[in-house]
């Protein structure tokens, strides 16, 4: 399974639009904005690799490339986080056939596209980034990497990650980071890496888990780094030992605003490598990593209440949370678990606002979870406001602090589960007479 | 395509910048007429060279000792 599949399975659904007509670079991205498909750009002008974009936009789509109910990815993933199944590597890979090292290496044959208004340069998205630490081994995750020169690039490493660390650490000792960026991939790799496994846990492994067969790596050709093997492009990198000294943004960013411009390190293209017929993949921002997101928030939740030793039947990460800041989740409520349980998603950092409900609420329907805070939920007893927790920066309502600091922020917990006082007979709903004896169609002309 | 092309788009890019502010994608709607790939080159030799500083909303202008 690796990209071709997908789009191999997206076309079959009818969610793939091939673009045969050439295409001027500048206009890849507002192309997929107004596609609402999955797009495939056969000719991209001045350039011979196809693009592929916006394939992930759904969570439809997603369902699709992963093969599953779209419900199902988040407990699927939780699934794989605790059963990994170890990478294997390879001699040979499809990701090698062609090789370009040292001054062969030009970044600008492959056609990155800017992707808004406001962004510092053209961007890869879609950077499966993986690092080597001599201690802690194998880190794999998404990282956007702006053009910077025909061998350089930059990488957002503001915000805290095991690659940061690494990075640090090797900062210390004035010695490069290898990453392998792996462009080109299918979505199971993609869901795997945007989990932030616990540091010395391999996010491939995870992958391997959620594919229920190991990801085959392959050694890069100039660093101590492996690639997935069935990787359309790899780009083999070192992260400089420069520091946080290379303005890099802005960028569009999942929460559908654009960042600021920050000072990041220098990477320095060694290698690249890439099928003979290689595809550039694109993430369409902010769909795409809300998309990506939305299934791994889901993972944390699930493995949050199975902790906290609350049955939960169904949990939604919405797209208007932007994948990662409401989460509504469905339990079988014993006597105060609702608060129990708003309490242990609330201790997740991304967590803003938690809905909790009974299982017999359809947490994917707003209306129905409307429903249920409006008829279950006295605000004095069961909202609980939480200040000074731990923030994501990129939410724009936070105050602004000065860095060191890092900022705060308030979070809300609703306990929509019907109270432990009220009487059953409160809480019957409208049950209409006769309906298993009478068919619409018996009087209908 | 050649040296002399990049560093003919390279001037441009400077120029625009040096008459405003911009973003890249200022440059691109700006040199329209120019291939994608020369502009990244080109834009590649003028982050080489560090002639650019960023303004508060993150657009380039040339530095002031360019």
């Amino acid at each position: 399974m690796d990209l071709r599949t997908f789009l191999g399975d997206l076309e079959q659904a009818g969610e793939l639009m091939r673009i045969r007509k050439p295409v001027d670079p500048r206009y890849i991205s507002p192309l997929i904005e107004k596609a609402g498909k999955g797009v495939y750009f056969e000719q991209i002008v001045g350039y011979d690799m196809p693009v592929t974009s916006g394939l992930l936009g759904t969570m439809d789509r997603l369902a699709i490339g992963m093969h599953m109910d779209k419900r199902e990815i988040g407990r699927c993933l939780a699934q794989a986080v605790n059963s990994p199944i170890p990478a294997v590597t390879v001699d040979k890979a499809p990701c090698q056939e062609v090789v370009h090292i040292g001054e062969d290496v030009d970044l600008t044959r492959l056609p990155l596209p800017l992707h808004s208004l406001q962004d510092g340069a053209p961007y890869i998205s879609s950077a499966l980034v993986i690092g080597m630490d001599p201690e802690y081994g194998r880190n794999a995750g998404f990282y956007r990497m702006m053009y910077n020169g025909p061998r350089h690039l930059g990488i957002g490493l503001v915000s805290p990650s095991d690659l940061r660390l690494y990075y640090q650490r090797a900062l210390e000792k004035k010695e490069p980071v290898p990453i392998a960026v792996a462009i080109g991939s299918h979505p199971s790799y993609m869901v795997a890496v945007t989990y932030k496994a616990p540091l010395g846990h391999d996010e491939m492994a995870i992958a391997g888990g959620l594919r229920r067969q190991p990801v085959e790596m392959v050694h890069c050709k100039t660093i101590e780094a492996e690639a997935p093997a069935d990787s359309e492009i790899v780009l083999e990198c070192e992260i400089l030992p420069t520091g946080f000294t290379v303005d890099e943004g802005r960028f569009g960013e999942f929460t559908r605003f654009i960042g600021g411009h920050k000072m990041n390190p220098l990477v320095e293209v060694k290698a690249i490598t890439h099928r003979k017929d290689a595809i550039f993949q694109s993430i369409h921002m902010p769909w795409e990593n809300i998309i990506l997101d939305a299934p791994v928030y889901e993972a944390i939740a699930w493995n949050i209440l199975e902790t906290a030793g609350i049955q939960a039947t169904a949990i939604n990460i919405s797209t208007g949370g932007c994948g990662q800041f409401h989460v509504v989740a469905a339990i079988k409520k014993r006597g105060g678990e609702g608060k129990n349980a708003l309490l242990a998603l609330l201790s997740a950092a991304s967590f803003k606002y938690a809905v909790v409900v009974d299982d017999d609420i359809n947490v994917y329907d707003p209306d129905h979870v409307e429903w249920a805070i409006f008829s279950r939920v006295q605000p004095d007893r069961d909202v609980i406001i939480i200040s000074d927790a731990r923030a994501k920066p990129l939410d724009p309502s936070l105050l602004p602090v000065k860095p060191p600091a890092l900022p705060l922020t308030s979070k809300m917990g609703i306990d929509a589960t019907i109270p432990e006082y009220a009487s059953k007979e409160q809480y019957e709903t409208i049950t209409y007479p006769f309906m298993d004896e009478v068919d619409l169609k018996d009087y209908l002309d | 395509m050649s040296d002399k092309e990049v560093n003919r788009v390279e001037k441009q890019i400077v120029q625009l910048a040096t008459s405003r502010p911009v973003f890249y994608s200022d440059i691109l709607h700006e040199l329209k007429g120019e291939d994608y790939r020369t502009i990244m080159l080109a834009f590649g030799q003028i982050r080489t060279k560090k002639l650019f500083d960023r303004d508060k909303q993150g657009r380039y202008v040339v530095k002031s000792s360019s």
